[in-house]
């Protein structure tokens, strides 16, 4: 498969910072379990390394390298499929290691609450929505100004979001129409929502980016 | 088939710039010199035949296959050399190695190695830390371990220093001897590569205002230098970018025009930058004088 | 076969390729019946373009020096050919022309200058 080979050429990148992060995730994560701070550190850690090194070959790509990646022989289709490929791969990995801090977690006798299951897969689809959105972005801005976007980029999208949540729950609150314990009551079956209307949002960004770059120089 | 290169009333607009209708073909087996001072449109035009650019209109085949038909097999046709590295900086010869095996069918992992020992390119060192000299050969080395049929090179003897220029023109010649493949330059001084140059392209402002065989072009004009009271009336109307100083003159004739010289003037035949800098000086002066 | 190339030669660089071969096939350096090195190959030698050497064989060929042989490649022509005797002949009247010239400048007269062309042919 074509798009695995350009994902390859992702991963071969961002491999020394992927070794990095994990590398200090781990140490983390074992810090955080053992120390008995919960587990919720270590899945926001995860988190925000997970869109950080989702979107690194966004970051990483300079203008210049058109005279080698894109004279490969691939159409743009393989292109972005495979650059979706890589946000993919990252977010499995991540999720991996999440689950894998959650049973080192008991192993070590701790009880992880039942609620937990719920808030961790409502955070997965958070990530893969802003994941999407972020690569949505970035193959509107074209790799000619990603460079110059991408600083208020990293900034602005979580705040943007953290503020939306936050302001999400005040409506829900103030809104009495609204049952907020139908939603607690209910937590599996929402974050279960959450996340397939996430996985679809992430499967026609996927369209919507090759389109974007039909059109585009420097593709 | 003769020609290998079609490029058929390519247009590409940008805010500020256009190239316009740009058309011509390179023939199997020779070396295109495609010239121009900066800014008049050889990276354009280059970018779009290695379609790294869309055209607005306009067709490009490389031995009959376009973009549109065959982007696969079309961009295995070509080999790039640009003006300046284009690896990712901190991929090695052996992450290069890996994504072109990868990727290109007939990418020759045994001749690639020849050339990284050959030329002493160091295995694990990142790219970043390669001199000019040692980017220019990795890509070399890229574009020659696998089968293409047009060689592009934008810009890429900018720069270098004697020894590896002759280096590069003895691997050009080597690549266009079975008269099969055809190679294709830009450059903005052609003296680095005039002598081994068939056709010559120049163009201006976006536009091509010359396509002729090198030697034909060298043929075409002749260069003539006098004193200052030999300058006639008949030879003032005929000169080509004409230069005047308080010792002398300086113009540029068509052969043809031979005869308005006499014994007083030098005459030398001039080399292609002298001829494209005539004719620049001449459109300048036109266009100055047409207000 | 050698060819020099000079850049401040008043000669296009075809002719220049073109009138060193000629040189050489008249005085011999060059045998009849040796097979030229292809267009192709004498460019990438000495570092010109393609037009630039097809032009010199094209020259050479319809000057009547060589001819081109499918799948053999440019080939000299045998020295009996009319046309190469005739150049010979040309070369000839020319060395003569300039001796009798000489001999005459110092009075020699005609049947001293056969002598020594004699002497000079039995050497």
């Amino acid at each position: 498969m074509k798009a695995f080979k350009f994902c390859k050429i992702d991963l071969l990148r961002s491999r020394a910072v992927i070794a990095l992060t994990t590398l200090i995730m781990i140490v983390f994560a074992t810090y955080f379990i053992v120390d008995e701070e919960g587990l919720g550190f270590v899945a926001g850690y995860l988190a925000v390394i997970t869109v950080v090194i989702s979107i690194l070959p966004f970051n990483l790509e300079q203008r210049y390298e058109s005279g080698f990646i894109d004279m490969l022989p691939g159409t743009i289709s393989q292109r972005v499929y495979g650059r979706y490929l890589y946000a993919f791969l990252i977010m499995v990995l991540c999720s991996l290691l999440g689950v894998a801090s959650m049973i080192l977690f008991t192993c070590l006798g701790n009880k992880v609450e039942g609620y937990f299951g719920a808030i961790y897969l409502g955070m997965v689809s958070i990530v893969l929505f802003v994941v999407t959105i972020e690569y949505i972005i970035f193959y509107a801005v074209g790799k000619t100004k990603t460079q110059k976007v991408l600083p208020i980029l990293q900034i602005m999208l979580p705040m943007l979001i953290f503020l939306g949540s936050a302001r999400l729950g005040e409506y829900l609150e103030s809104n009495a129409n609204i049952d907020i314990t139908w939603l607690v009551d209910n937590k599996y079956m929402v974050s279960v929502a959450a996340f397939f209307v996430s996985v679809l949002i992430f499967l026609a960004s996927i369209k919507i980016s090759t389109q974007i770059c039909k059109r585009r120089d420097y593709a | 088939m003769n020609n290998l290169l079609e490029v058929k009333g390519v247009t590409k607009t940008y805010q500020s710039f256009e190239l316009q209708n740009i058309s011509f073909t390179l023939p199997r087996g020779f070396i295109m010199g495609y010239v121009g001072r900066n800014g008049a449109g050889k990276t354009t035009t280059l970018n779009l035949i290695t379609r790294i650019c869309n055209p607005n209109k306009g067709s490009i085949s490389i031995n009959g296959i376009t973009y549109e038909k065959d982007p696969i097999a079309y961009k295995e046709q070509i080999g790039f050399i640009g003006d300046e590295s284009y690896f990712p900086s901190d991929f090695t010869v052996k992450t290069i190695r890996i994504v072109m095996k990868d990727q290109y069918q007939s990418f020759d992992e045994t001749k690639f190695n020849q050339f990284i020992k050959e030329w002493n390119l160091p295995e694990k060192k990142k790219i970043d830390t390669f001199s000019r000299g040692m980017k220019v050969k990795l890509m070399f080395a890229c574009a020659l371990s696998r089968e293409t049929s047009l060689l592009i090179l934008d810009e890429a003897t900018n720069g270098l220093d004697p020894m590896m220029r002759e280096e590069i023109l003895d691997l050009l010649q080597n690549y266009i001897e079975d008269g099969k493949r055809s190679i294709l330059f830009s450059t903005h001084m052609l003296s680095d590569l005039e002598q081994i140059a068939d056709y010559i392209i120049f163009i201006e402002d976006g536009k091509i205002i010359l396509d002729d065989s090198k030697d034909d072009l060298l043929e075409s004009y002749i260069e003539v230098k006098g004193k200052k009271e030999d300058l006639t009336r008949a030879i003032e109307k005929k000169a080509i970018g004409l230069t005047k100083n308080a010792y002398g003159f300086e113009a540029l004739l068509s052969s043809e025009d031979a005869e308005l010289v006499n014994k007083n003037f030098v005459v030398e035949r001039p080399t292609i930058d002298k001829i494209m800098l005539h004719i620049l000086k001449n459109k300048e002066v036109t266009y100055y004088e047409s207000f | 076969m050698n060819i020099l190339i000079s850049n401040q030669s008043e000669l296009p660089i075809y002719a220049q390729i073109k009138e060193q071969i000629k040189e050489q096939i008249l005085n011999g350096q060059i045998e009849e019946g040796k097979v030229l090195p292809s267009i192709r190959k004498l460019a990438k030698e000495i570092g010109v373009s393609v037009i630039t050497t097809t032009r010199a064989y094209n020259d050479l060929e319809e000057e009547g020096y060589i001819t081109s042989i499918q799948g053999k490649g440019s080939v000299v022509l045998s020295k009996n050919n009319e046309f190469l005797k005739e150049q010979y002949l040309i070369r000839i009247e020319g060395g003569m022309t300039t001796a009798v010239e000489t001999a005459k400048r110092i009075n020699m007269s005609e049947e001293e200058l056969g002598r020594l062309l004699q002497r000079i042919w039995n050497e």
